[in-house]
């Protein structure tokens, strides 16, 4: 160990079996900033994973559409192109309806799923029939359960579905740029559906707003010929790591379609999720920043305090570099005791987190987490290496940083004036 | 006080080496009080011969830490030449004067300026350590220098365990550790009692006494201690005076 590290230590633990309290709250100081940086983050990837994975349990991995939004004719041949790259493939139909239910309340906020109800149950693996069946035949539909709870439908009631392509052809423009009902169109009416079951999928936004149909019907609510789709959903091995697979499936389509992932459908909910994250890390840094700013406040005042020492450790053969270093030093070793700390802690809260949650919910009576909301019982929480690496480095860097100015400050002390002083 | 001090030795008249272990040439230093400048050392020539016990003498701000923190070459003089060793300090950087006390001058101060972090064995180890000697060895030097003043039962101890005449000979082995050429010291005895001091003294005189002898240059007020000098200059205003050896010498 060198002579200037070894000091460093020592004037960190003045005395034998005691570390000083000037230390202990520098020290205490940067456990705390790596210790409440490494929970948010790990708490905000848990709960991206978990938002990656409720998107990825009801979504297909990628899907393949036309160009323009056009219909797919003959799914077949892109359903072929998926399997002989490796996945599976689904057809749907899918689109916004008008829903009118109970005594002709009108819903406008619900999407349409059109499926084969056996490729629907293999695919979305975390659906979950809550009541009734997933029969969908002869023009029976199955809602998401927070859909059922907002209309209060029941298995058994009678739900209207209006085809907003059908509306919108009873309309025209008149030559003043008004609008009037074609006298030419026939009036539409809309198509009756049985709610057959309720389904959850475990994720709000979704079980408040499909509704699962034959795929031969929600055909017919679109006016599309039997047999097409508006998309081919397809699942891959790794939706994680499926660049191989997209690029075959892209290789292999016909002209006029395009392959969108995942990952692109959601851009924007996954950008703002990793931009929320990165914008935690630079708020909570400045606690470790605020942190390092007391480390060169402790350390000012102990070169004030130890001018005399300075100029005995110059007076005996120190450089102004060995002067520097011993006092760098010692920001470097509170920062690698307080960020390995700070790690410490704040894995042992994570590990712990759900306990002190239910405790936090338990003394104020106020839940942290709405389950109707997230779905989730237990606070997610992932630990990724690089971000603790990335937090305990950067940490590090500050503290060293923060004893620069004192350690320059006791090197220019000059040896002859600190033995004198008093 | 006397009475406590060991008995002055008798010493030949000439120094021990006719090569100058000091040599000052017109140096000059002053400083800046205010709007005032104070001359604190004026237009000072004198060699200090290899070997040899020194003293300079001198009422209190005559100057006499001053003369020794130049010769110490922890400041540069503000005019003249001052060789040390051989070397002109006034040439020197920062780093290279921080090396120079390092390896060639050891220092012995009258408050022993004791780390009070580190054990004895510790402080006497440091200098070694910055002058880049490897721990083991620097551990077996400060052992053997600590044995040698008495101080091997208390090498583990902190210095606020020590008595004033402990700490002192602490502070002699640590200015030893790097073999210097020149020891300094700095009102040695001045903080202990007449037979503690008068060990600190017997200490000097077993270094003078030594084969290959070692250059030792000190200061004082006391002209009781001064007598134990091979040879004795008074610093009167910033200026030197020839006061010859001491009255208890034959």
């Amino acid at each position: 160990m060198s002579a200037e590290l070894f000091l460093a230590g020592r004037y960190l633990k003045p005395r034998r079996n005691a570390v000083s309290l000037i230390t202990l709250s520098s020290i205490l100081g940067v456990t705390l900033g790596v210790a409440v940086l490494m929970v948010v983050l790990a708490v905000m990837t848990g709960f991206t994973d978990l938002m990656k994975e409720k998107l990825i349990a009801t979504q297909a991995h990628f899907q393949i559409r036309g160009f323009g939004g056009g219909v797919i004719r003959r799914p077949a041949p892109l359903i072929d192109a998926v399997r002989r790259s490796g996945g599976e493939a689904l057809p749907v139909v899918m689109g916004p309806l008008l829903a009118q239910y109970g005594n002709g309340r009108l819903d406008p906020r619900v999407v349409v799923l059109g499926a084969s109800p056996e490729g629907i149950r293999k695919r979305l693996s975390s659906i979950e029939i809550q009541r009734g069946d997933f029969r969908l035949e002869g023009r029976r539909i199955v809602l998401g359960s927070a859909l059922a709870a907002r209309w209060g439908a029941q298995v058994g009631d009678k739900i209207l579905l209006h085809s907003v392509n059908r509306l919108t052809r009873m309309i025209r423009r008149r030559a003043d740029g008004g609008i009037e009902l074609d006298p030419g169109a026939s009036a539409v009416l809309p198509t009756e559906f049985t709610v057959a079951g309720i389904s959850s999928v475990g994720k709000y936004d979704f079980d408040n707003l499909v509704i699962f149909a034959d795929a031969d019907d929600a055909a017919e609510l679109f006016d599309l010929p039997w047999g097409c789709a508006t998309s081919v959903f397809c699942w891959g091995p790794d939706p994680f790591n499926q660049h191989r697979i997209v690029g075959s499936v892209e290789s292999k389509l016909p002209p006029g379609f395009r392959v969108v992932t995942w990952q692109q459908e959601n851009r924007q909910l996954l950008e703002v999720l990793a931009v929320e994250k990165r914008m935690m890390f630079f708020l909570l840094i400045f606690i470790v920043l605020v942190a390092a700013f007391s480390i060169t406040n402790t350390l000012i005042t102990s070169v004030y305090q130890k001018t005399r020492e300075i100029g005995l450790l110059k007076a005996i053969g120190a450089t102004d570099g060995a002067v520097t270093r011993v006092f760098v030093a010692q920001g470097l070793l509170i920062g690698v005791i307080g960020s390995g700390c700070g790690a410490l802690l704040g894995w042992l809260v994570i590990f712990f987190r759900n306990d002190i949650l239910h405790l936090v919910s338990r003394w104020t009576g106020m839940s942290l987490f709405p389950k109707e909301f997230y779905f989730f019982n237990e606070l997610p929480a992932r630990i990724v290496a690089g971000d603790l690496g990335f937090i305990v480095i950067s940490s590090i860097v500050l503290c060293t940083l923060g004893a620069v100015i004192p350690a320059w400050r006791a090197s220019r002390i000059s040896p002859a004036q600190a033995l004198r002083y008093e | 006080m006397m009475n406590d001090l060991p008995d002055a030795p008798a010493v030949s008249a000439a120094p021990p080496s006719a090569e100058a272990v000091v040599e000052l040439r017109d140096v000059s230093y002053s400083y800046r009080l205010g709007k005032r400048r104070l001359e604190v050392l004026r237009g000072i020539t004198r060699s200090f011969a290899a070997g040899g016990w020194h003293c300079i003498f001198g009422a209190s701000g005559s100057g006499k830490t001053t003369l020794l923190n130049l010769i110490g070459a922890m400041e540069p003089p503000a005019a003249g030449s001052l060789r040390v060793a051989g070397v002109e300090l006034g040439s020197l950087s920062r780093r290279e004067a921080a090396r120079f006390r390092a390896r060639r001058i050891g220092l012995v101060f009258q408050a022993y300026h004791l780390l009070p972090e580190l054990s004895i064995l510790e402080n006497v180890m440091l200098p070694a350590r910055f002058a880049g000697t490897p721990v083991r060895a620097a551990r077996e030097r400060a052992a053997s220098l600590l044995e040698s003043v008495g101080l091997k039962e208390r090498m583990r101890h902190r210095p606020t365990e020590l008595s004033g005449g402990e700490e002192q000979r602490a502070a002699i082995a640590r200015a030893l550790i790097n073999d210097p050429e020149l020891l300094l010291a700095d009102e040695p005895t001045g903080n202990l009692d007449g037979r503690t001091g008068g060990e600190i003294l017997r200490i000097f005189e077993e270094l003078r006494a030594a084969p290959g002898g070692r250059s030792i240059l000190m200061i004082t007020h006391n002209r009781e201690i001064a007598a134990y000098a091979d040879s004795v200059v008074e610093l009167v205003d910033g200026v030197l005076v020839e006061s010859g050896a001491s009255s208890r010498r034959p």
